[in-house]
């Protein structure tokens, strides 16, 4: 009988460890040996990665090229628009820097305040979506800490940090939330992750197709107005309340390999929920 | 010589797992390689082999992906008594690739669903169908389809598939 082989005294042994795991993982007395393992294994990791990865893009540029082409024509009219907003914007930015100065305002620099820190793999679960970056507690990182992608936009949490690397939950991942309100208008919720994409739970005021979505800094997980992505699609009746709103994020997590920490912000309360 | 192997076997499984099954996904799903080598060292290997392998393959996937190494232990575990079931259900002494498929494709879907559950305990909120067309069958395609590649590989190699019962193989 299956029952009574010796599968049963294995799994029960498996039980027990699984149980002494869980306790020792809480305690953190597996945090040294999970570092020392993921020095070891981040040289296999790189190797697989360098190979198998332009074969992955491949594929995505194949399965992607329509969609390339409209996001070209689409890009071009955008870059026009842009390079001139741009142009109005170098001008404000030097009347703001007058005024600032006038004020007797020094503004701090952003950039020391941002960890750069290399992706070392994209880990893709069961509903999840995290990051492994080669920066961790030693290099001052801490659970809390917002990620950015090099131009600035949120792409999530660290949740886990060991001394030479951390663990980032995305805000794609289904466990994340973030509180986010319209850019310039007076429309706030919460952006969700599905495991694979963005949508906005509105919980006040009005959004449509093309509003850019910024953190809100309620609950302070994250620091206000770091932008997370823009409104694509708004579904439901218009009488609806509380419409889905899918959101689309200029950052490819595929094509990404560096990554800003905000290692200055901690959030005053960090849970995994938040 | 042999545990030597087999520790090189779950180091790439594990560097594979996190560097590369996330660049191949389908719908939501990622293919479940240490899975995959549990079933094949069960079946080439023998049960004591991949019986000792499991805890050592779940820390390291643990450490790698970030996941609590006992709900991988619990995700995993179901695999070789369903093999071992399986087979002894069609009465040869030793695997074919069926049962082991079968019993992968099964345990597959309970780890999926057991991580799911996991992630579900900690703020996700997918819909059932969701999670039934994204997660759970793509995952099982790509299960399926990795272990059969890999299970002819083998056979290829010249490999015989071994009993998957620890009382006539020993523990």
């Amino acid at each position: 009988m299956l029952l009574f082989s010796r599968y049963t005294y294995w799994a029960g042994a498996m039980v027990a460890l699984a149980v002494a795991l869980a306790v020792a993982g809480r305690a953190g007395a597996l945090d040294p040996v999970q570092g020392l393992f993921l020095r070891v294994s981040a040289p296999v990791e790189g190797g697989f990665g360098a190979a198998f990865g332009p074969v992955a893009r491949f594929f995505d540029d194949v399965a992607d090229l329509g969609r390339l082409r409209s996001e070209n024509r689409r890009l071009l009219g955008e870059n026009e628009t842009l390079r001139n907003e741009n142009a109005a914007l170098r001008g404000d930015v030097r009347r703001l820097g007058e005024l600032e100065e006038a004020l007797g305002i020094v503004a701090a620099d952003p950039s020391a305040e941002r960890l750069p820190a290399g992706v070392l793999s994209r880990i893709r679960g069961p509903l999840t979506r995290e990051l492994r970056i080669d920066k961790g507690s030693g290099d001052g990182v801490r659970e809390g800490n917002p990620v950015l992608s090099v131009r600035g936009t949120l792409i999530g949490t660290v949740t886990r940090a060991l001394p030479g690397a951390s663990f980032v939950r995305l805000v794609a991942d289904s466990r994340s939330s973030v509180a986010a309100q319209v850019l310039g208008a007076p429309a706030d919720g919460v952006v969700r992750g599905d495991g694979a994409s963005l949508a906005f739970d509105l919980a006040e005021g009005d959004v449509n197709a093309g509003d850019a979505i910024v953190t809100s800094g309620l609950g302070g997980a994250y620091p206000p107005d770091i932008p997370i992505g823009e409104v694509v699609e708004v579904l439901g009746d218009v009488q609806d309340p509380f419409p889905t709103v899918r959101l689309e994020t200029a950052v490819r997590i595929a094509a990404t390999r560096t990554v800003l920490v905000m290692i200055s912000f901690v959030p005053e309360r960090f849970g995994l929920g938040d | 010589m042999r545990a030597a192997l087999v520790a090189l076997l779950i180091l790439a499984t594990v560097a594979a797992q996190a560097a590369v099954a996330p660049l191949f996904p389908v719908a939501g799903a990622v293919v479940d390689l240490p899975l995959v080598l549990l079933a094949l060292l069960a079946a080439f290997a023998g049960p004591l082999a991949a019986m000792a392998a499991l805890p050592a393959l779940a820390l390291c996937a643990g450490f790698a992906l970030n996941v609590g190494p006992e709900w991988l232990i619990a995700a995993w575990l179901p695999l070789l008594p369903a093999a071992a079931w399986l087979q002894r259900l069609r009465g040869g002494a030793r695997p074919s690739a069926v049962p082991t498929l079968a019993a992968a494709l099964a345990a597959g879907l309970w780890a999926r669903a057991l991580l799911a559950g996991v992630a579900v305990s900690a703020g996700a909120a997918p819909s059932p169908v969701a999670l039934l067309t994204d997660l759970l069958l793509p995952g099982m395609l790509l299960d399926g389809a990795a272990l059969a590649a890999a299970w002819l590989a083998c056979r290829a190699l010249g490999r015989e598939a071994r009993s998957l019962e620890p009382d006539r193989r020993g523990i």
